[in-house]
This record gives structure tokens, C-alpha cells and sequence, in this order.
């Protein structure tokens, strides 16, 4: 029976044994399937468990290994997709209790490339309901409760990816699928102490995914490194005609190799970023800003474009989700969902005109105009990812977790990457984490620098201890 | 903000208790300066909105299938 680090192996790691054949996909496959079915329910990590889907996958992974047709460094991985894409019949609950029975007879893009490519998925994780999209006051806004911190049970991971962050973290899959429109990869990642990479917008198919605010929502991964989260964006990335948000084919596709040719980045430290640090959060920070001085030689101090770009993602996130499930609050079914927020707030986001939404569009595509201009001069810009440590879990989100998020704001506002990886802990062991963010278009970017810092510390080998 | 209010209660009013019709009606207060934020930052007639139609070409761009080949094409 191998030990406990077998669960925490990267994805390169776990690659290469499978690929000599020293480790059986099967085995894998279960080894996981058993610590989940274990650990699973103590931090409600999954919406459901599919042994069955797994086992189909993970054998025929074997068979084609031992035929000697290896498809790739996910051939034989298992995975956990966010339980907002859909997997052919079975239920895809969007986290919330109106969709807890709903079943597509058809894949998620994103699902169809990691079977592809041979990944194996082992379940569904848990989610806020509708992804937030409703809005939500509580972490237990979810149709599996809240999901509990691997680090500290009492804590929560953040959301709306919330099971994907326990998952990865405790190591009850390899690396799991996340989404973003609004923090909900990054926030979680840095709670977690993972990796997780929001993609360009555009640059992964939102084909089978539930939609919230169609012109900000993104799908990615969330694993052990930034070189495990380059490693799945190739296999998900690329332009597909049944999303026509994805951008052009050219543009839209990801390749990565661990070789790949190395540029010298200019990275800024974000000095606006966030208004105060709390909950322990300055020390890791600091020291995290200080050893970033030292890796990249010519680190300097950047701040963010002052401008209203809260209140435009705000309104947009809001208008879009109300049109995105205007059936669900026509109904009068916003009464079955858990969060008191959350079964109200799509009345009101119904209301506003239409020349605010306008505004905001228009504020937003000078945002990009000032951020394109900003790129002019940097590569990367880096900041701490959030300015608290995972929250308690009884926490009144609405006032507890409503600091500003100007950071947030203008990268899902601009559609921009954003990388987040753990770079310290708090006096109460629990993580902190870092996020590079780069150009639209310049994941790579992105990638590199997270990779770099990776390269010089182990915050990301670190787990917690799970039995 | 009222009127947002109004038309929110006139057509899910029933729907509503009296206290989720005052978190209504503090969410909505608590909204305002944003979107009073966002009404006051100037932007000019000429500023494009960030959401542009794709128009439906890719069909028209697709080429051709190939044909028996007949007389030259005048250019």
C-alpha cells in the first residue's frame, strides 16, 4: 500500500510512472476513489463520486499504456470536474437544489478534451449554487454544504470553486476543473494553498458549462503547480465553433513544455492591490514580496488604474446572471435555494436599465485601453492573491469577505490570466497565497513566473495532514 | 433605487416576506453609490461598448468543394 505522498505526487510525477508503467492507472484510479469516498464527506468535496465512469476510463487507459499508446502527461490521471459541467447522463446540480435531478445527454467541451487526452474522471465536485450567480451570504450556500478547508475543517476553502479547492488540497484527485468569473479559482486556490490558473477569456470552451455572465466566465484548472495547471490548459485550451466566445483558433490554443524557451519578465508588485492585510495575512506577505525581490532582479512597484471598475463587473456579473437564469427566478424557485441572499437577489439584479449595463460595457473597454497600456511596460504583474486567510465558516460573507477587489475586478472585467500559488502560511498554519497576472493572451506569462517562484520555494509541496 | 424597488415588489411582491423585502430594500441602498459611481465616470458618445456582435461569416469564408474542372475563369 504506498503512502500518503502518493496522493500529493505532481502531475509530472505521476506521468512518468505511468507512462513506464510502474504505476497502474487502475491502481491510481482507485487508490484515489478510496481516500475520497473516506475523506470526501468530511469536507463535503463532491457533489457525487462516478466509480464507475473512473474505472471505465482509468482501464482503458491501462490498455492503450501497455499497447504502447500513450496519449500524454494526463493519460491515466484522475480529475474532479466542477459539478456546473455537463457529463452525459448523469446529474449536473449547478451546487443548487432546483437542478439537483437535471441530466444532459451530452459532454462539456472541456470534458470531451480531458477524455481525449485519456484523464480520468473520478467525480463531480461540490459548488456555491449557481456559482454565486444568485449572489450568497454564507458558505454553506451550496446543495452539498459548505465546503470545508483541508487545512482547518472549521475555515472554509472559498468559492464558488469551493470542492475543487478541498479536492486538490487533500489530495482526493490529482487536480480538479474550476471556474471563474469572479475570484472563484483564485480565491479558493489561495485558501487551499493549490495552484490555479484563470485563463484568458475566450481561450477555454464554455460549451456544456453553466453559463453565469457569459462575457466573464472561464474555466480552469486547479492542481499541485503552475507546471500541472500548464500541463492541463493545453489539453482544454482551444477555439470551439459551439462556444462564440472562444477566441480565434490561431489565438485560442496552449502548448506547453517544461523547456520551453524562457523570457526575461518584467514584473510589477502591485501596490493598490488591496487596502490592508488581515487575520495574519501581512508577515507571509511581506516575505513573500521581499524573496520576489530577489528572483526577479527588477521587481518594482506598480499600482493599479484607479476607475469604477468594481461597480462596472459588479452590474455586469449581476445583469448577465439575471438573464442567465431568468427562468429559474421567473419560477419563483430562487425560494429552494439555500442562501437567504441568494433567494432574492436575482429580483433586483432583474432591474436595472439597460443604458447602466451600456455604461458598464463602456467603462470596461476603456479599462482594457489602460491595462493593454500598462502591459506596454510589464509582463506580470503580482499581488497577493487575497488579503485574509480562509474565513470561518459561520462568517457573514457580505460583510466579512467584502473588502475591495480591484485586482479581481479589472482581470475579470479585461478577461485578463491570472495564476495563483500558496507562498506562505499565517501563525495559525493556515495559506497564503500569490497571483501573477498577465496581458490577455499572455497566459505563458502568467505561467512562467508562477513557475519561477515554484522553482525557488515548496509552499506548493506542502499539504495538509489528512487522517 | 425606488423605483427599481417598486417594480421588483409589483411583480414578485407575493412572492416576499416582509423581511426579505427589507434586505431587498437595504441591498438596494447599499447599491446605489456604486452605480451612481459608475453613472458619473465620463465616457464619451464615441466609446464603443466591450461586447461586439460576431457576425455569422465563418460559413461564407469556407472554401469550395472542389469541381470538375471546365473552361478557365475570367479574373
Amino acid at each position: 500500500m504506498p503512502g500518503e505522498e502518493i496522493f500529493y505526487l505532481s502531475l509530472s510525477e505521476l506521468a512518468k510512472r505511468i507512462e513506464s508503467k510502474k504505476l497502474s492507472p487502475v491502481e491510481l484510479t482507485q487508490l484515489y476513489l478510496d481516500r475520497s469516498q473516506k475523506f470526501g464527506p468530511r469536507f463535503n468535496a463532491y457533489a457525487m463520486l462516478t466509480p464507475e465512469i473512473a474505472l471505465e476510463q482509468a482501464k482503458a487507459a491501462e490498455k492503450e499504456i501497455h499497447r504502447g499508446r500513450y496519449r500524454g502527461p494526463l493519460h491515466g490521471i484522475p480529475y474532479a470536474a466542477k459539478d456546473l459541467l455537463a457529463v452525459k447522463s448523469i446529474p449536473t446540480t449547478w451546487g443548487a437544489k432546483p437542478y439537483a435531478t437535471q441530466v444532459f445527454d451530452y459532454n462539456a467541451t472541456v470534458i470531451d478534451h480531458l477524455k481525449n487526452v485519456g484523464a480520468v474522471m473520478i467525480g463531480k465536485a461540490s459548488m456555491i449554487e449557481l456559482a454565486g450567480g444568485s449572489g450568497y451570504r454564507f458558505a454553506s450556500a451550496s446543495l452539498q454544504g459548505e465546503a470545508k478547508n483541508p487545512w482547518d475543517t472549521t475555515c472554509w476553502t472559498c468559492g464558488s470553486s469551493s470542492g475543487s479547492g478541498a479536492i486538490v488540497a487533500a489530495g482526493l484527485a490529482a487536480f480538479a476543473i474550476g471556474t471563474e468569473t469572479w475570484g472563484s479559482i483564485i480565491c479558493p486556490s489561495a485558501f487551499c494553498s493549490i495552484s490555479g490558473l484563470r485563463p484568458t477569456y475566450g481561450r477555454v470552451s464554455r460549451f456544456g458549462a453553466m453559463a453565469l455572465a457569459p462575457s466573464m466566465d472561464k474555466i480552469g484548472p486547479m492542481a499541485r503547480s503552475a507546471e500541472d495547471c500548464a500541463r492541463i490548459f493545453a489539453a482544454i485550451a482551444g477555439h470551439d465553433q459551439k462556444d462564440r466566445g472562444t477566441i480565434a483558433i490561431d489565438k485560442a490554443a496552449f502548448t506547453y513544455s517544461p523547456s520551453i524557451e524562457l523570457r526575461k519578465l518584467r514584473v510589477g508588485w502591485l501596490s493598490n492591490a488591496w487596502k490592508s492585510y488581515e487575520g495574519g495575512a501581512a508577515k507571509p506577505v511581506a516575505a513573500a514580496n521581499a524573496f520576489l525581490k530577489k528572483i526577479f532582479g527588477g521587481m518594482r512597484d506598480v499600482a493599479l488604474p484607479i476607475g469604477p471598475w468594481e461597480d462596472a463587473a459588479s452590474l455586469i456579473v449581476q445583469v448577465e446572471a439575471a438573464a442567465s437564469f431568468r427562468s429559474l427566478i421567473r419560477s419563483g424557485k430562487l425560494s429552494e435555494l439555500t442562501d437567504p441572499l441568494a433567494q432574492i437577489l436575482g429580483y433586483l439584479n432583474e432591474q436595472y436599465a439597460a443604458a447602466d449595463y451600456q455604461q458598464a460595457l463602456k467603462v470596461r473597454e476603456i479599462l482594457q485601453k489602460k491595462m493593454d497600456a500598462l502591459f506596454e511596460s510589464f509582463d506580470v504583474l503580482v499581488a497577493p492573491s487575497q488579503p485574509v486567510p480562509a474565513t470561518p465558516l459561520s462568517l457573514n460573507l457580505e460583510t466579512g469577505l467584502a473588502f475591495p477587489d480591484p485586482q479581481g475586478a479589472i482581470g475579470n472585467l479585461c478577461g485578463l490570466p491570472a495564476l495563483s500559488v500558496p507562498c506562505g502560511f499565517t501563525e495559525k498554519n493556515l495559506p497564503i497565497g500569490l497571483q501573477f497576472m498577465a496581458g490577455a493572451g499572455d497566459d505563458i506569462a502568467a505561467i512562467q513566473a508562477a513557475r519561477t517562484f515554484q522553482l525557488h520555494t515548496d509552499w506548493h509541496k506542502r499539504h495538509p495532514r489528512i487522517h | 433605487m425606488e423605483s427599481r424597488l417598486q417594480a421588483v415588489f409589483a411583480q414578485y411582491g407575493s412572492r416576499l416576506s416582509d423581511a426579505q423585502k427589507s434586505d431587498l430594500r437595504r441591498i438596494a441602498a447599499e447599491g446605489q453609490a456604486a452605480l451612481d459611481r459608475l453613472r458619473a465616470f465620463p465616457t464619451d458618445n464615441g466609446d464603443g461598448p466591450a461586447l461586439y456582435l460576431k457576425p455569422l461569416m465563418e460559413r461564407e469564408k469556407r472554401p469550395a468543394p472542389a469541381k470538375a474542372t471546365g473552361a478557365p475563369k475570367k479574373t
